[in-house]
């Protein structure tokens, strides 16, 4: 019924269904670049292009120290950055609560602010995520599809526009990684469990070149920490028990770092640790990569 | 207007757009490219052996035993000799074919008797052709008969793990499953 | 609080058992991952979005060819608009046989047409025979996951519970001995029903085919031994043929337990000699979401599970919690449809992780939906509490920078006289669970950047 012939006719057709897997849009440093140079016509990226630092409204107030370390950063690795950005907010809190009137003035403004730069470097995967997949389809306009095109969340900005996914640093510690779901699923910025891939993208990259950095497994390395957004006060009982479980798995592989390339997930996880007094120091990536260069 | 009619009117008034069918998305390349990445063995091995030899490797991992019964010995006394005292309890029935990727194998209703015999046996034997296997159920979805009334996909015995995700065997079906293949 | 925020923080008191029900589940979750670990395996979920997505436009066609087939093989074929139309039907064929008793294997959409309580208000014992659905069923609860009901029942309180309701020895726990227990119990109710009610997990059109998986064979035991066989199944499991059928199985278990397929696979298409079958095909609000672009991929639910396994949320909220028959992320997609006012929270039920799209074998994008159905609650004036005058605020603030610079001024301000004690009060639900207060630095950046001569 079944002799030799079929069955390599049909392992031929397994063969088709391997083969004509997509390749996904991936973050990847590799990804990156590839993904940058057909947006720049196949040029090498021009360091005299106009690059701006735009600083979402949380890092602003509650964490200024992560924007600062993002402009040394970017400065130490030959970047001219712009600081006139001038909109508050991408209106990401608003739209993810729903309230998409409430978002549209502040995406607005935003891809208004936007117009004048060739590259927006945020220090926040979630604020990338939004500029990039929802302010377009918000607004629909030129100046939201330019805003989207130009925006570029930290890491994926020195690994693929810079083309440095290696910097010359030392950062001698036990590192937890979070790299925060907008960046993780959204942005495909890192390996994804879902999906079967290894630890990868242009945070690990970056991270695990520096001397000296020892980067624990985590039991969940891509579980969600629990921020969300207005789900952090919503469903804060929910909210704060998923940072908790984060912190214990981070605890429980001796961390002494828990490095974030999302500062709301920062503001949240940091609040839990300063109440529960632990010894664990919070940091974004922009802050362990300009300590680590110093 | 029966139910059947407002049922049928609606999906239509929805005017869902055109899809293509799925098969379209996954195995209309022509020409088959070069495999991207290596592949376990079950979808890359040719030789029958190997087929085989996975086949037997995936039985075991949920649950059921495989045999093959050489050309020198007969089944009943492989039989005799598999199942010992339970041979009484013992359902055996044909199968047409098995499938490597999951360890099932396919049994139709024009082979047995009472629909639910395969169920309520204690133990369960299938006996399958030798020559009869293939590596997914790409393959095997094309091979069920096409008049089949009732026909099963059997991967092992009974099972559930809904008692704190406990795996208990023979749950209400078989306790235990054998599949055998028989040359020639 | 209401909705999930309180059921939610109710099932969280007792953290050590929420604890324990969200390890179990992730264990689910890890099974998943091995068992998805094949080559082809990104390729199969497009065919199953693919398969999908063609069933569903070309619906009524492919009912109306499955009808076609399964009347020439003398399947009688019914058709129910709503809940109370489908529990008619079922109850109209019992009646005329003479039937008291029924068994019946696990159907979501049984559970959603509440057809176990309108057939015993009929006079008619149902059993449900899948081990886990029959534990809920004895305790008097409904379902707390779709493809485990049972998942936050504890070893000694089903022994406890069996010990009350099938006379097993008092302090047994060992699953083995009480698994065993129910096959005896079981297998009584499922030989001796006058007919026996399955679900489906997909109709072929091509072959006329009702296909039903399970582990432990109560579907078998239950289609196979009485009488009568009556089907019943929602309009959205219509596929179009054997080869999608395949996509699917392969899809389905490993995405749901992992394993490579379930221990039986049954394609049925013909009754058996001297029985009858029936098939109900059941709307009850499918054609509606299908006419709604935006939401109509929820109907490519597969009912794997994998959505729920992976759900932080769902792990650490149970399922009781989503107030639905169907739970976790997909229910918080599936709910408010039924009914906004009533669900509303469901769709703020979520961080937006973006987990439950990456595993669905379907590939269904449930963050976007849940995304959509926020912007719907909020357009319905149903947002959950405190949203409605927050938000809108923050709006205006946001979009502009002098006024968002005014206002951060001013809560630098009030942060600085009013008590902290005040602030982290029980009203604020930020700190109530366990963070601390915020602080707003006493420089931002902006100001940091004016001040060094570079900023806006
Ligand atoms: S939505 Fe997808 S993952 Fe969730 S139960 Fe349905 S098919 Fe499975």
């Amino acid at each position: 019924m079944c002799g030799e012939s079929s069955v390599k006719k049909t392992l031929v057709f397994v063969h088709e269904l391997v083969a004509s897997s997509p390749t996904r849009s991936r973050g990847g440093a590799d990804g990156v670049v590839i993904e940058t140079r057909q947006r720049f016509g196949g040029a090498t990226f021009d360091l005299m292009m106009r690059v701006a630092l735009a600083v979402p409204c949380y890092v602003d107030q509650f964490r200024p120290e992560a924007a600062r370390a993002t402009l040394t950063l970017l400065e130490r690795l030959g970047c001219e950055v712009s600081l006139g950005f001038d909109a508050p907010c991408c209106g990401q809190p608003m739209f993810n609560a729903g309230v998409v009137t409430a978002a549209r003035g502040a995406a607005h403004e935003w891809a208004r602010a936007s117009a004048e730069f060739d590259a927006i470097v945020m220090p926040s995967g979630s604020c990338t995520h939004h500029v990039r997949h929802h302010v377009p389809a918000l607004l629909d306009d030129e100046a939201s599809r330019h805003a989207a095109r130009v925006t570029y969340e930290l890491c994926e900005f020195i690994a693929g526009v810079l083309g440095k996914p290696q910097l010359t640093g030392r950062f001698p510690h036990r590192v937890a990684m979070h790299l925060g779901c907008h960046a993780q699923r959204g942005l495909r910025l890192g390996g994804s469990t879902e999906l079967h891939e290894p630890p990868q993208g242009p945070m690990h990259t970056l991270l695990s070149g520096l001397d000296g950095v020892d980067i624990v497994p985590l039991d969940r390395p891509d579980e969600c920490c629990g921020f969300g957004g207005s789900f952090a006060v919503g469903e804060a009982e929910v909210s704060v028990v998923m940072g908790r479980d984060k912190l214990a798995d981070v605890a429980r592989h001796g961390a002494e770092v828990l490095v974030s390339s999302d500062p709301s997930c920062l503001l949240h996880l940091d609040a839990i640790v300063r109440h529960g007094g632990s010894s664990l120091r919070t940091m974004h990536i922009a802050e362990l990569l300009e300590e680590a260069t110093r | 207007m029966s139910d059947r009619d407002i049922i049928l009117a609606a999906i239509r008034a929805a005017r869902v757009p055109a899809a293509p069918p799925a098969s379209a998305a996954f195995a209309t390349s022509a020409a088959p490219a070069p495999l991207a990445s290596p592949s376990p063995a079950f979808t890359t091995r040719t030789d029958d052996e190997a087929l085989h030899g996975a086949f037997l490797r995936v039985l075991a991992e949920v649950g059921g035993r495989g045999v093959i019964c050489q050309a020198t010995q007969s089944l009943d006394e492989l039989l005799a000799a598999e199942l010992g005292v339970d041979k009484e309890s013992a359902v055996i029935v044909r199968g047409r074919f098995a499938v490597v990727e999951n360890g099932a194998v396919y049994v139709d209703a024009a082979d047995i008797g009472a629909r639910n015999s395969i169920v309520l046996a204690e133990h369960l034997v299938v006996v399958v052709p030798y020559a009869a296997i293939v590596p997914t159920m790409h393959e095997a979805v094309r091979l069920m008969p096409v008049d089949s009334k009732c026909g099963w996909f059997l991967s092992g015995p009974s099972k559930t793990a809904d008692i704190e995700q406990s795996l208990v065997f023979g749950a209400q079906g078989s306790r235990t499953h054998r599949v055998i293949f028989e040359m020639g | 609080m209401s909705g999930h925020p309180a059921a939610a923080a109710g099932f969280l008191i007792d953290a050590e058992r929420a604890a324990w029900h969200d390890q179990s589940l992730w264990f689910m979750r890890q099974k998943r991952d091995a068992g998805s670990a094949i080559p082809e395996w990104e390729s199969l979920r497009l065919a199953g979005q693919a398969l999908k997505t063609h069933a569903m436009s070309r619906l009524a066609d492919l009912l109306e060819e499955f009808e076609r087939r399964a009347t020439a093989n003398g399947v009688q074929v019914h058709w129910a608009r709503d809940a109370q139309a489908h529990n008619e039907i079922v109850l109209g064929i019992l009646r005329s046989a003479g039937v008291t008793r029924v068994s019946k294997s696990k159907s979501m959409l049984t559970e959603e047409c509440g057809l176990n309580p309108f057939l015993e208000a009929q006079g008619i014992e149902v059993v449900d025979t899948d081990l886990g659905e029959r534990i809920v069923q004895l305790a008097k609860e409904p379902p707390s996951h779709i493809v485990i009901p049972a998942i936050h029942w504890k070893r000694e309180e089903i022994g406890e519970l069996f010990h009350r309701t099938m006379g097993t020895p008092a302090g047994e726990t060992s699953p083995d001995a009480l698994a065993a227990a129910a096959r005896v119990h079981l297998r009584d109710a499922l030989l001796n029903a006058g007919a026996g009610i399955t679900g489906a997990n997909a109709l072929v059109a091509e072959t006329g085919g009702v296909v039903v998986c399970t582990n432990e064979g109560n579907a078998d035991l239950g289609m196979h031994s009485p009488p009568i066989h009556i089907a019943c199944a929602g309009i959205e499991k219509m596929i179009a043929t054997r080869d999608d059928l395949g996509v699917l199985l392969r899809l389905l278990a490993r995405s749901g337990t992992g394993q490579p397929v379930t221990a039986y696979t049954t394609h049925v298409t013909t009754p058996r000699a001297g029985s009858a079958m029936h098939v109900v095909l059941v709307d009850n609000g499918r054609t509606k979401r299908l006419a709604d672009a935006t939401m109509r991929s929820a109907l490519h639910c597969i009912r794997c599970g994998a959505c729920l396994n992976t759900c932080p949320v769902y792990r650490r909220s149970g399922g009781y919690s989503y107030g639905h028959v169907i739970q976790g992320p997909i229910g918080a997609i599936l709910a408010p449809a039924v009914d906004l006012d009533r669900h509303h929270t469901l769709p703020f039920a979520s961080t937006l992780c973006g987990s439950c799209g990456d595993v669905c074998p379907v590939r269904i994008d449930i963050p976007a939906q849940l995304l959509a159905w926020r912007a719907r609650s909020a357009a319905a004036g149903r947002l959950p509490r405190g949203y409605a005058s927050i938000f809108p605020l923050l709006g205006r603030v946001l979009s502009k920078l002098d006024r968002y610079e005014f206002a951060a001024r001013m809560a630098r301000r009030f942060q600085k006289v009013i008590p902290a004690s005040w602030l982290s009060g029980r009203w604020n639900p930020w700190t109530r669970p366990g963070r601390a207060l915020p602080v707003i630095a006493d420089e931002s950046f902006r100001e940091w950047a004016r001040r060094a001569g570079r900023g806006s």
